[in-house]
């Protein structure tokens, strides 16, 4: 798998300062750790390598370089070395690197590093901020680039901001014959963009086909065992909420704030769990969510179609008393003004009267007969639940690990809230409804692994997180 | 050398390595990965197992052989194998005695149906239906949910057989005996792996058939010695039914067992042996009964070998069969979050290497500045301006300046060519520009080969050199709004670097100018040609923002002649920042307590002697004003006399408003001199300096003075005890003590303060 020579692919990240070279690195690393990334001139001052790897096994060496920052000055250096102009630009550039000018803390010291660098590997990848436009420095940075005679991919980066300068850039780029150029928002990473740059690369470096080939595949590989394994999260939580029952006497009815808000607790510590575990899974810290308080509903008395009060609340809250069919409307409507107010006050009173199955009913009936009531999440709140934790997922697939602001929940997008809003909760979770036995909030002996429960519950469990995955692929990832 | 062997060798023996390992995994090393990661799933171990981490990644081979490692060298690995053994002897256990207790039910069962009075005859047809009857339907609805069954049919098809009887039996048994997580991990993984795949299905479908096939050797056993030590006669029996309905139901029972070779009984044998009470046995010769009941007898051990015996044990092999397919074939699926969560640790996508050319050292910009070739002074012509590196230049270009003075547009620089002609335009104008103003963006990062044109152009121009920083509102439209002050202090780096005083950088969005920037920008271009009014600043301007501007004018003046600084003209400037406040007259002179009768004095003209009535209004107001000094301040005596001064000038710039006299031909400066000594001296004990100030002091003595009136005059309107405390807050530890002894200085000591004070004025808002 490893190239011709057995040596790693090595490729040299090059660019202007301040064009994001070093989260170009970020992201194709996976890795939010690497070098140091602001908005500032000359954050990286040294060179420092980092190896991509298939099944373990370095194939790819990168390595970040400080940017170019005097590229016109150095050209005219470079130009009045050519005396002879049979030289070619590499003697010339060999010659610049043994130059007293390119010695540590002279002049053209950082511009050095760069190009030893492109020198040293197979490739240089010419990192573009195509929010600047075409200037002199980034032209003579080219030129330079071009005296090293090493293929050069250049990789646009931030093309998702609305200043970008696309076109201009390919136009200037392909006039100095640069035509292999790769998109790449190394802030809002796009999976389609980080192939086409590795396939880029590989029309230049044909020795190195089967390397790249490996490392698309693996990537290709990667990328959708991270959206079954988020999708089983996901799904792992919505059984546990769904299937949450607690019951509490009919009589002590002292009892049942401190039960509903047990039982918030319960599910609000079962989101965030699911949030860490989504965050550490796509290799971010927790620092990277900024989570608002998870907008629970009440997790209201078990609908009881004996009671009068019920139902009379019910008619209160919605401003109808219409039957429970047209309530799921308003429950949804309820929640998406809820989210796009930003806060879960709005949705905290909403009803969500709406599980009414027939199981249910009997069960209440047969509660309501021994003198006790059920609690369970209402079914806003578990679509709310499964909204953000599905969009959770969507924006983490979609940001780049160079991206320094952190996300937030509350930024839900109005379209794809109606959008998930509009669908029914999946089946398999009307019937965990009925399994209390399948929740590991459930307070009591865990179902034995191996037992039927467990069985039946890993069923359930596969079920759901196939439809999850499907929703996440859902909408298309790009806005 | 050695790494080259390295590499050429290392390929193909990690190929052999491989196979090697490939052969050596086996479905109990998966499950004992298995266990692991279902500790992992539940969070039952630390993952940070640095031994077995290491021991994983320096294992050659894919994610599931370093997973079968980890799992060997982990901590708990030996329980972890321990309790697998124990499940493993449990569920043995129970199969065995499954078994037995299958034999055992053959045995009985067989022996019930046989057990008749002697001479009796038996019913073949009760028989053949209680040994086959029940396992035949049960096998049949086996194979139905086996090939039609989905999903959870499937589960609890298999969980309700009498494997999964078994299984759950040893579940329970190991719950109750064995309560460690490894333990639980055993299940778990066990059950994982049958879930998974069809080692679970295949596994509980032997036990069943092996069960069944225990029950149908103890049936047969029984029969087969009944049948040899007995003489049982078989009849068939019916009441509805006639013999045209059973003859051809026994022949085609006894079609498989005669191809095998069992005797079976013909046509004849089974009209005759139907069971017709007392007279049957006796119409038929015995030798012919004996020949059927053998030819029965055949059939009923055929049937049992080829309706139980014989299925059960071809499915028994089929199942076992198709459990070790399942189970050579089984892999671990990568994709749950757990192994991902190892996969990081053990086959990490990305590594980093070592850091290489690590100096930190920056190059510097040399500052060419002050090694101007000496030529002769040019003329000073109109301000310069130029573009440098602009993505979205100003909508208007050059940007007008107010007191419609025209600039000399140098244009736009993004090349290497607009580099070398605005450096030759410079260096060959015949006049020095007044001022070159350098416009840059905000979103540009200030790198060293703008520092590089920064201190060329700082080489050809000898006047001041301004940066101005636009675009920042690009710069909050792409979300970095949070970095503006980050870059400005970078581009003040750069500036820095270049040669220019920090305070010539200046952010000023020239797209949206407003009242306060247009007056920046006026006060960075100076009058062209020397000419032009003093009070340069815009009308609109705030008051305040006018008189620092009155200041720095006047200590322009005053560096062109800095032998002394007199108080003529210290009272001008006074007065001119009087006059700024003319509106609020009565208000501050009240504040000032500036005595009505200096009026008259005034008018009276004193140019002969000194009147002690405005000595004596001269250090009132002198008095007052000192008053209003924070106690910091007051203990300074540089402020305690610049206090003085300023009231003492300010009461004078106040009667010379009211009644205008020429201030500066007023001869009286002395009576001055002496309100302010009375003040200092008031608060000191001792004098140890007289009026022989060094110039610089007196400098910076007028500087202060005119600079506390002004802000006095601003903050006119409140209480005294507010005047005082945003005083305090407007001039700092550091601006208290600076030295003043420069024009440049006194500039951005005026903004400091101004800065402050605008500060103060906020929170004084908020309070």
């Amino acid at each position: 798998m490893t190239s011709a020579n057995g040596q790693p692919l090595k490729i040299a990240v090059v660019g202007h300062t301040n064009t994001g070279k070093t989260s170009l690195m970020r992201t194709l690393m996976r890795d939010v750790d690497f070098g140091e990334v602001s908005n500032r001139p000359a954050t990286t001052r040294r060179v420092e390598g980092a190896s991509l790897s298939v099944g373990g096994r370095p194939l790819i060496e990168l390595y970040d370089t400080p940017g170019m920052e005097d590229s016109i000055a150095l050209l005219d250096h470079l130009s009045a070395m050519k005396k002879d102009r049979r030289d070619d630009g590499v003697t010339v550039i060999r010659q610049f690197l043994e130059s007293p000018e390119a010695a540590p803390g002279a002049r053209f010291s950082q511009e050095a590093k760069a190009l030893k660098q492109v020198l040293a590997g197979d490739l240089a990848l010419y990192v573009i901020d195509v929010r600047d436009r075409v200037l002199g420095k980034h032209r003579d940075e080219l030129e330079i680039l071009s005296w090293c005679a090493r293929p050069v991919v250049p990789v646009l980066n931030f093309t998702a901001s609305a200043e970008a300068r696309t076109a201009e850039w390919r136009e200037h780029l392909s006039r100095v014959n640069l035509h292999a150029v790769a998109e790449f928002d190394t802030v809002v990473l796009d999976e389609e963009g980080e192939r086409r740059l590795y396939e880029k690369m590989r029309t230049l470096l044909d020795r190195h086909h089967a390397t790249l080939d490996a490392l698309i595949e693996q990537r290709r590989i990667e990328r959708q065992q991270l959206v079954s394994a988020s999708a089983r999260f996901v799904a792992d939580l919505m059984l546990d909420a769904a299937a949450f029952v607690m019951v509490v006497p009919l009589d002590a009815s002292t009892d049942t704030t401190a039960a509903i808000e047990r039982m918030k607790q319960a599910v609000r510590e079962r989101e965030q769990q699911c949030v860490e575990h989504l965050l550490a899974l796509h290799r971010f810290r927790p620092e990277d969510c900024a989570g608002a308080d998870l907008p629970l509903s009440e997790g209201r008395w078990g609908f009881d179609p004996f009671s009068p009060a019920a139902v009379k609340q019910l008619g209160i809250r919605t401003g109808s008393s219409a039957a429970a069919g047209a309530l799921a409307g308003l429950t949804i409507d309820a929640m998406v003004g809820g989210l796009s107010l930003g806060a879960g006050a709005a949705i905290g009173a909403a009803i969500g009267a709406v599980l009414g199955t027939g199981q249910l009913h009997g069960r209440r009936l047969l509660d309501r007969v021994r003198g006790r009531s059920e609690l369970r999440c209402d079914d806003a709140t578990l679509k709310l639940l499964m909204m953000r934790q599905i969009w959770l997922v969507r924006a983490l697939r979609r940001r780049g690990h160079a991206s320094v602001e952190p996300i937030r929940i509350e930024d839900v997008r109005e379209r794809e809230t109606k959008d998930m809003a509009g669908r029914r909760l999946p089946e398999v979770l009307d019937e965990a409804r009925t399994r209390p036995q399948w929740s590991q909030l459930q307070a009591g002996p865990m179902p034995m692994p191996g037992s039927l429960a467990d069985w039946t519950r890993n069923a359930a469990l596969d079920r759901l997180t196939a439809e999850v995955q499907k929703m996440i692929a859902a909408t298309p990832s790009s806005r | 050398m050695g790494q080259r062997y390295d590499a050429a060798m290392s390929a193909p023996a990690m190929r052999f390595d491989e196979r090697n390992r490939d052969r050596a995994i086996r479905a109990d090393d998966r499950l004992l990965a298995e266990m692991m990661l279902a500790q992992l799933r539940v969070g039952g171990t630390d993952i940070n197992d640095q031994n077995a981490d290491d021991a994983a990644r320096t294992a050659s081979g894919d994610l599931e052989t370093r997973l079968v490692v980890r799992a060997r060298v982990v901590k708990n690995a030996g329980e972890l194998t321990e309790a697998l053994r124990h499940v493993r002897h449990v569920l043995w256990l129970l199969v065995a005695i499954g078994l037995f207790l299958a034999l055992i039910a053959g045995v009985a069962t067989a022996q019930a149906v046989m057990s008749t009075a002697r001479h009796e005859s038996v019913n073949f047809f009760l028989v053949f239906g209680s040994l086959l009857g029940v396992q035949t339907t049960l096998l049949l609805i086996w194979l139905g949910l086996l090939l039609f069954a989905r999903g959870s049919a499937r589960v609890s098809m298999t969980a309700a057989s009498l494997g999964g009887l078994i299984m759950a039996l040893a579940r329970r048994i190991i719950h109750w005996t064995h309560h460690g997580a490894e333990h639980t991990a055993a299940v778990s993984a066990l059950s994982t792996m049958m879930m998974r795949s069809s080692i679970g299905k295949w596994s509980i479908s032997a036990i069943s058939n092996g069960l069944w096939l225990a029950f149908n050797v103890g049936a047969m056993v029984v029969i087969v010695a009944l049948l040899s030590a007995r003489q049982y006669a078989f009849v068939w029996e019916t009441t509805i039914l006639s013999e045209k309905v059973y003859v051809p139901l026994t022949r085609a029972i006894a079609w498989l067992p005669a191809t095998m070779g069992f005797v079976t009984p013909t046509p004849e044998q089974i009209v005759a042996s139907q069971f017709i009470a007392a007279e049957g046995a006796a119409s038929q010769p015995s030798s012919q009964i004996v020949a059927a009941s053998k030819a029965w007898s055949g059939l009923l051990v055929g049937s049992i070998v080829v309706y139980g015996f014989g299925p059960r044990l071809l499915l028994l092999g089929l199942s076992l069969g198709r459990r070790r397919a399942a189970r050579s074939k089984y892999r671990i699926d990568l994709s749950r979050p757990e192994v991902l969560q190892l996969r990081d640790r053990l086959e990490p996508p990305a590594s980093r290497l070592a850091v290489i050319d690590d100096s930190n050292v920056l190059p510097r910009t040399v500052s060419t500045r002050g090694m101007t070739d000496a030529r002769p002074k040019r003329p000073i012509g109109s301000p310069a301006i130029v573009g440098v590196e602009l993505a979205q230049p100003p909508h208007r270009w050059p940007p007008s300046i107010p007191g419609g003075k025209s600039w000399n547009d140098l244009g736009m620089v993004d090349r290497r060519e607009d580099r070398q002609r605005v450096m030759q335009t410079l260096r060959t104008s015949q006049s020095q520009p007044g001022a070159m103003v350098i416009v840059c963006e905000l979103s540009t990062t200030p790198d060293r080969g703008l520092g590089h044109f920064l201190t060329d152009v700082a080489s050809v121009v000898e006047s001041k050199i301004w940066l101005i920083l636009t675009g920042g509102q690009q710069m909050r439209d792409r979300g970095e709004g949070g970095d503006i002050a980050q870059r400005v202090d970078d581009w003040r780096a750069l500036a820095v670097s270049a040669g220019m005083p920090v305070d010539r950088v200046v952010e000023l969005d020239l797209d949206h100018l407003t009242h306060t920037t247009l007056g920046v920008l006026a006060s960075i271009v100076p009058p062209g040609g020397g000419g032009g009014p003093t009070n340069a600043a815009p009308a609109h301007a705030r008051r305040l923002e006018q008189a620092f501007c009155l200041i720095v004018e006047f200590t322009r003046r005053c560096q062109a002649h800095p032998d002394s600084i007199r108080h003529e003209d210290q009272a001008t400037l006074h007065q001119q920042i009087a006059s700024l406040y003319r509106d609020e007259e009565t208000s501050w002179r009240n504040l000032l307590r500036v005595p009505a009768s200096i009026q008259s004095t005034m008018a009276a003209g004193f140019s002969a002697q000194m009147p002690g009535e405005l000595a004596s209004s001269l250090k009132s107001s002198a008095q007052r004003f000192a008053s209003f000094l924070p106690d910091r301040l007051k203990r300074s005596p540089k402020w305690l006399a610049a206090g003085a001064a300023a009231g003492a000038l300010g009461c004078l710039a106040a009667a010379a408003l009211i009644s205008p006299v020429a201030i500066g031909a007023l001869p009286m400066w002395s009576v001055i001199g002496a309100a302010i000594a009375a003040v200092v001296q008031s608060s000191r004990t001792t004098t140890n300096q007289d009026a022989q100030e060094s110039a610089s002091q007196q400098f910076s003595d007028a500087v202060r003075a005119a600079a506390l009136f002004a802000l006095i005059l601003e903050l006119q309107g409140r209480d005294e005890r507010t005047i005082t405390r945003v005083l305090d807050q407007a001039i700092p530890e550091a601006a208290m003590n600076a030295d003043i002894a420069h024009a440049a200085d006194v500039e951005r000591w005026l903004n400091d303060v101004h800065h402050h004070l605008d500060m103060a004025l906020a929170r004084e808002a908020v309070r």
